[in-house]
């Protein structure tokens, strides 16, 4: 091998020197796979999940009614008739139609009079006739008395002229009688409403043959309105006369509170729902049977209790609660609820005014659990 | 005739082939598309199938199920995964790299048509998509408008805005998300329809009956022919209105009568907001087979004419990565001019030389524009990793110049020989050596291009790229700086040496005295030598062992995405409201670009995320930095700040801040995953909640969360069957009724030419649809007349899954977690060691699966090509020396490695990663190259009869100046990389460090161990008698 071809006193240099950087590596090195050791064996801890975040809500009490679900059903009425022809004759004018009001008496349909105008002169013209005869015979009948008396005439003459007159007067009475008829027949040409009513259907039509007997007109009366509200089945137990029914007519976007006047005693063998009924006090002018009314009835009226967004209070097969804020932590509170309409539910039972509820969904909010309280005016 | 005499008798055709080669790669440069990252999705086709009102549960069990089925018979299928939801199965498949994605979904489509008869007879024709739904949309566009309303802006997105994007080559489909999308709304009002006996079929069927379009066949008029038809199609809400439903006599009841019929928004399912603002997304998805970068240009360049005719429309393309794309290009271009001066001073350093350091400088661009011509034919693009390759070729490109310009140097000034000759001989001398050296490097390349699965995938252009650039070089080296060596380079006129070289001459000289020292002291103790070798190799190795590993070193992207959820069965408003400080909060700060959200699921839209179909209760915030070169804070340090912000918010139950490519592959969720099979939903839930509770408090894990859960608010119907059958009800016509009621029925098509068809939607009017006694509410129409649903059915409030998800067949529940501050390879084992410890159900196993699963498989892939490397390099190495034991020295310098590489990484303070264990395999290459100059040199002289110690310290004293050069330039080169100056470069640092390392430790130790172990070796008679002959 040759020998190295460097003076030994910068031989000693290079190699302190080369030494040293050769350590300074080593040094960084070794250093750095204690850092990294250090690191894989004791790393830094996991970082700590803050606690959930809530809003919560302070417990007011305050005074609920509860409502049944919401029922449907119409306004219906007691009066409804269909008029049918009295006579037979040509419907000379029908001046309504479906859906048409009237008052009572009212002109439904007038028909062919001339006929019967005829008959009644005809009949005035008899009377008169018979009238005059029966005058001409009671004089007749006075001389025929006063000749008797006198012993001028047999009493057979007397009866006869006696006949006379009464023959004639009862062909009188039975002819007046007749004009009667004929003039209440006269009458029955104009049919006029029965009482104050909406037209629910015509079936005849000017020039039409109405025959005695025939549906004329289908008249439904506008007083004494009433709802009839169907439930179900198992609601109609709940329902008693007197409880207040909130009761809304879409149509004419008209809501009343009335009464619940009548539970109708069976139920209707298809649909196995029953039925109730409620009088409407003052009907809006338009109200019309028929018209579709939905109705909640006032099941009961709460005494003060708090009301909260559903989605507060957590559920299980038999347990409901909610979880109360008290210095920042969450505890599950039981409470007795009921549901409110809206997406609300009253508690009845478990918190006390002035508790404040969480009302945010979190279902990482346990009992006991730490929960940051947030208010709006943080965000 | 030697190599250099024909190149000099064909300069003119040397130097115009190379002009050529010039010219074409300089176009190339212009040329090449450019994104930020290689497109390494697998092909990937997509079924998405609608089940209108099904649970997540029963769509699962009667539709994903099946699909997932049949399709695991198909050929090449690697993976299926699948989500089921309301309404709504998404079943993904993925296929083997080598399967193209049409090909791959004609397959599926087969298999649907196979199944079809087999599937419920009421689910909507399922969409058969040549992309993942978990991809991201490649470019999202935010509508707003100051004059427009929301829906107007919507309509305009709908109509112009599609039409026109959709018609882009690569361009797969368009989602809309945001605002109303209009539709005629037939409001029914239950009572009014009860009251005038209308029941809801009838309104659909009216409106379908009366929405005519319809043919009539054909009539002869005088001697033409006319087409008759039927053209009466609702055209306005008037016409709506008017239609007759009954008519009795003379009473009409017309759709105006029992319902409010308007043109108007529909009701959202999801929003978007664009920095704070409402705004209209258009999201661009791709085709599995489209190049990202030319997709988005093409639509980039379509939205200039589409402003021109929208004016009242402001369009701006939001969470675009293409910014950051060209600030990460042109960050590694200035990488690559550092790299090339830093080079370039250690050339200069050490040859002292104008002219010599002209001609490698010269040689720089020349084997680069050469690269990107190369590239170019090779189909490859400007990214991230070809860029880091080519950062990472400049140290090795010049080495082979460094070798042969310093032989022909020594020629001529030390042998005084003319140039022409000096360049003849100085070539010949190393030409071998250089070419086997080159083809060693290559043949480690090779099976990198061959390793397949997602890493393959990566690292194939990388490989490429570096494979291009070296032979470029190697080209170079031995064409051009022979050439201009001839002409430029002349011999020293003096034999006294300048002042200035003498001052950078004396370092250099002083490192190899010591050198040849330390090598003296080596080759008097070899044994000493090798067990102190051995000893810091088996120090290394375990160091190596006990460092950490992931998939890819963090990347500071300047994007994330916060994954939002609100408490499940939180309404859309309620999300929007709650996530709108925060949006502002961000959008407020200098370092955001831009912020977009979107919440809850536009029904029909194919990008769905990794999350599946969000619910209205969840919304996905991405926000994009500024580049962290313009930032004091890092992103993970802004994603912390918006964690903490959004966990402070009432009602955000979960809030994953993640960065955009925090995974490696797109189709892994989370770096870790512990999964859960198993079949029964419950179970799997309640699982999954103390598996989470055990895996609390590992250090490290950021956010930890499960993929779906049964939390989800349902209220479930129970019909009464006997009360259903008594009004002959059945249970699907109560619940087609409660559908049609509560989410309406679409009718018909409203058309209105030119723009796309409205659908005409009834529903009960919002007020008879908000609560649960709305629900009992509803009316069933039976024989007996109208009835209440409560009449026969009761409500009962329960939870259900949003989601379920399936992976190869099981029914899975997956926890996902994400890390800060810990290697993923420690936290992975932490969870593994949790999991071993967890008491699971029976049939209900949890498993590791996520970013360590695919590192594991992509550790496997890489080991297999470290062995082909070393395997190939061996037989490379066995031809060059014609012996079998000589290149086992040779390759000795393989391990010696690692004691520079687990150094490197440990000062570097950087973990083993896919792109560590590449520097290593590259290393092979590199190592080897030394040991091959200095055994060939060493070879020879043993040959001519030297002695064993005075061949060897010759070998080292004459090779120690190249070995010495081409070490430093290639460190030099691979500094700018590994010092990570460019945005985007922490990628891939790891290579360079690694490499940096390794060369460093090669470089020392094969001077010094290598001849020691020659010299051991040839004590031995048989070797001696080997290697002389």
């Amino acid at each position: 091998m040759n020998a190295p071809r460097t003076p030994s006193g910068r031989r000693g240099l290079r190699r302190t020197l080369g030494l040293l950087a050769l350590g300074g590596v080593v040094l960084v090195t070794v250093w750095s796979a204690a850092d990294r050791l250090s690191e894989r064996f004791s790393p830094e801890a996991a970082r700590t999940v803050p606690p959930p975040a809530v809003t919560t809500i302070a417990a007011e009490p305050t005074g609920v009614t509860l409502y049944s679900p919401a029922y449907r059903g119409s306004i219906e009425t007691h009066d409804e008739t269909t008029i049918s022809a009295r006579v037979t004759a040509q419907v000379l004018e029908s001046p309504l139609n479906a859906g048409d009001r009237v008052e009572a008496d009212g002109v439904l349909v007038r028909m062919d009079t001339d006929e019967t105008r005829l008959e009644v002169r005809q009949r005035e013209a008899a009377d008169q006739r018979l009238d005059g005869e029966r005058a001409t015979a009671r004089r007749n009948l006075d001389r025929q008395q006063d000749l008797f008396s006198r012993g001028l005439i047999p009493e057979s003459e007397l009866d006869d002229a006696r006949q006379r007159v009464a023959t004639l007067e009862a062909q009188l009475r039975e002819n007046r009688s007749a004009l009667e008829l004929t003039r209440k027949r006269l009458e029955y040409t104009t049919e006029r409403a029965p009482f104050a009513a909406q037209v629910r259907r015509t079936h005849v039509r000017p020039g039409d043959l109405a025959v005695s007997g025939q549906p004329l007109i289908e008249l439904v009366g506008l007083e004494g309105l009433h709802a009839v509200l169907r439930v179900p089945e198992r609601d109609s137990l709940l329902l008693q006369p007197g409880l207040a029914v909130e009761l809304t007519i879409p149509a004419l976007e008209h809501t009343v509170t009335t009464r619940l006047d009548r539970v109708h005693p069976t139920l209707d063998a298809g649909r196995r729902s029953g039925s109730f009924e409620t009088r409407l006090p003052d009907p809006p002018e338009a109200l019309r049977p028929g018209m579709a009314v939905q109705a909640r009835v006032v099941l009961d009226h709460l005494d003060p209790v708090i009301r909260v967004p559903a989605h507060a209070v957590r559920s299980d097969a038999d347990h409901q609660w909610v979880y109360r804020l008290e210095d920042g932590h969450a505890y599950r509170t039981e409470v007795v609820t009921r549901s409110l309409p809206n997406g609300e539910q009253a508690i009845l039972e478990g918190i006390n005014p002035g508790d404040r509820i969480i009302v945010t969904p979190d279902r990482r909010v346990r009992d006991g659990g730490p929960v940051q309280a947030v208010d709006d005016s943080d965000r | 005739m030697t190599w250099v005499e024909g190149l000099l008798r064909y300069r003119h055709t040397v130097l115009a082939l190379l002009a050529a080669a010039l010219i074409l790669g300089l176009q190339a440069r212009f040329d090449l598309p450019v994104q930020l990252f290689p497109d390494t999705d697998p092909p990937t086709v997509t079924v998405i199938t609608a089940y209108p009102g099904m649970a997540a549960l029963d769509v699962d069990r009667e539709l994903t199920r099946l699909l997932e089925e049949e399709f695991a018979s198909l050929d090449g299928v690697t993976r299926i995964s699948s989500s089921s939801q309301t309404g709504l199965s998404v079943a993904r498949v993925e296929f083997d790299y080598g399967i193209t994605s049409a090909l791959a979904a004609v397959d599926v489509q087969n298999a649907v048509g196979r199944l079809r008869p087999d599937l419920p007879a009421t689910i909507e024709e399922p969409q058969i998509l040549e992309f993942s739904t978990a991809d991201k949309p490649i470019i999202t566009i935010a509508l707003t408008s100051d004059t427009l309303p929301l829906h107007a802006i919507r309509e305009q997105a709908d109509n112009a805005v599609r039409e026109t994007l959709e018609w882009i080559p690569g361009v797969a489909a368009i989602d809309v998300v945001g605002g109303h999308k209009s539709e005629l709304h037939v409001a029914l009002d239950p009572e009014r329809a009860e009251a005038l006996g209308i029941d809801m079929s009838r309104v659909l069927e009216a409106l379908d009956d009366w929405n005519l379009m319809a043919p009539g066949g054909r009539v002869r008029i005088g001697e033409l022919e006319s087409v008759v038809r039927f053209d009466a199609p609702l055209r306005s809400e008037a016409d709506a209105r008017g239609l007759i439903l009954e008519a009795d006599g003379d009473s009409r009841v017309r759709l105006g009568d029992i319902a409010r019929i308007r043109l108007e928004p529909g009701e959202p399912r999801s929003a978007y907001r664009h920095d704070g603002r409402a705004a209209i997304a258009v999201q661009v998805l791709r085709r599995d087979d489209a190049n990202t970068v030319e997709v988005a240009a093409r639509v980039r360049e379509a939205l200039g004419p589409l402003r021109d005719v929208t004016p009242e429309l402001d369009i701006v393309v939001a969470d675009d990565d293409s910014v950051f794309t060209e600030k990460v290009i042109a960050d590694m271009t200035q990488t690559v001019m550092i790299a090339i001066a830093l080079t370039m001073v250690i050339v200069l350093l050490f040859l002292a030389d104008l002219r010599q350091a002209g001609i490698i400088a010269l040689s720089i661009p020349a084997a680069f524009l050469a690269t990107f011509g190369l590239m170019q034919l090779a189909g490859l693009d400007l990214n991230m990793v070809t860029m880091s390759a080519l950062i990472l070729a400049i140290g090795l490109l010049v080495d082979d110049g460094i070798v042969i310009l310093e032989n022909i140097h020594r020629h001529l000034d030390e042998e005084g020989q003319p140039p022409r000759q000096a360049a003849i001989e100085g070539v010949g001398e190393v030409f071998g050596a250089k070419l086997g050296g080159t083809l060693t490097t290559l043949g480690v390349l090779l099976p990198l291009t061959f390793m397949g699965g997602f890493v393959g995938e990566l690292f194939r252009p990388l490989a490429l790229t570096l494979a291009f650039a070296l032979g470029a070089s190697f080209v170079m080296a031995v064409t051009l700086i022979p050439l201009l060596a001839t002409y430029w380079l002349r011999p020293a006129t003096s034999t006294t040496t300048p002042r200035w070289r003498e001052t950078l001459e004396a370092p250099a000289r002083g490192v190899r005295n010591l050198y040849l020292d330390v090598l003296a002291l080596a080759l008097h103790r070899p044994l000493a030598t090798l067990v102190v070798a051995v000893v810091l190799l088996a120090l290394s190795l375990g160091m190596l062992r006990m460092t950490g590993s992931e998939m890819l070193p963090r990347f500071d992207s300047g994007s994330f995405q916060v994954l939002v959820d609100m408490a499940p069965g939180t309404r859309l408003d309620t999300t929007l409201t709650t996530l709108e400080p925060v949006e502002r909060y961000l959008a407020e700060h200098e370092y955001v670009v831009d912020v977009s959200s979107q919440f809850g699921h536009e029904a029909g839209a194919r990008s769905m995320g990794d999350r599946g179909a969000m619910g209205v209760n969840q919304a996905e915030i991405t926000v994009t930095l500024v580049p962290r070169t313009q930032r004091s804070l890092t992103q993970w340090e802004i994603m912390d700040d918006v964690r903490q912000r959004l966990e402070a918010t009432p009602g955000v139950t979960l809030a994953v801040p993640r960065e955009l490519g925090g995974t490696a592959r797109s189709s892994t969720a989370a770096p870790i995953i512990a999964r859960i099979s198993g079949e029964q939903a419950q179970t799997l839930d309640r699982t999954a909640s103390e598996l989470l509770d055990h895996l609390a408090g590992i250090p490290g894990i950021t956010d930890l969360y499960k993929d779906w859960a049964l939390d989800t608010p349902e209220v479930r119907i129970r019909v009464d069957h006997d009360r259903a059958a008594e009004l002959g009800l059945t249970g699907t016509a109560i619940a087609r009724a409660v559908h049609q009621a509560m989410d309406g029925a679409v009718a018909t098509r409203f058309r209105q030419p030119p723009k796309r068809d409205l659908d005409v939607v009834v529903r009960y009017q919002v007020s008879d649809r908000r609560y649960p006694e709305d629900l009992e509410g509803i009316l069933l129409p039976t024989r007996e007349g109208p009835i209440a649903l409560s009449e026969v059915a009761s409500l009962e409030h329960t939870l259900g899954p949003r989601i379920v998800t399936r992976e190869n067949g099981q029914r899975t529940l997956d926890i996902l977690g994400f890390h800060l501050g810990r290697p993923l390879s420690e936290v992975v084992a932490d969870v593994q060691q949790r999991l071993d410890t967890f008491a699971a159900p029976d049939g209900y196993p949890a498993t590791l699966a996520g970013e360590q699963a695919d590192f594991d498989e992509a550790r496997g892939h890489m080991m297999r090509a470290l062995l082909l490397a070393a395997l190939a390099v061996y037989l490379l190495l066995v031809v060059q020396f014609r012996s079998f034991a000589h290149p086992v020295i040779i390759m000795a310098a393989i391990p010696l490695q690692f004691i520079g590489v687990v150094a490197a990484l440990l000062i570097a303070g950087k973990y083993v990663s896919m792109p560590a264990l590449l520097g290593i395999v590259l290393l092979i290459g590199i190592v080897v190259n030394n040991s091959i100059i200095l055994l060939d040199l060493a070879r020879r002289r043993l040959a001519e009869g030297r002695d064993i110690y005075a061949a060897v310290t010759e070998a080292v004293e004459t090779r120690m100046r190249p070995i010495m050069m081409t070490a430093l330039s290639t460190i030099a080169g691979m500094l700018p990389l590994a010092l990570e100056m460019a945005v985007g470069a922490e990628r891939f640092s790891p290579i360079a460090t690694v490499i940096i390392g390794g060369i460093l430790a090669a470089t020392v130790l094969t001077l010094v161990v290598i001849p020691a172990l020659f010299v051991l070796l040839q004590r031995f008679g048989p070797m001696t008698a080997n290697a002389r002959g």
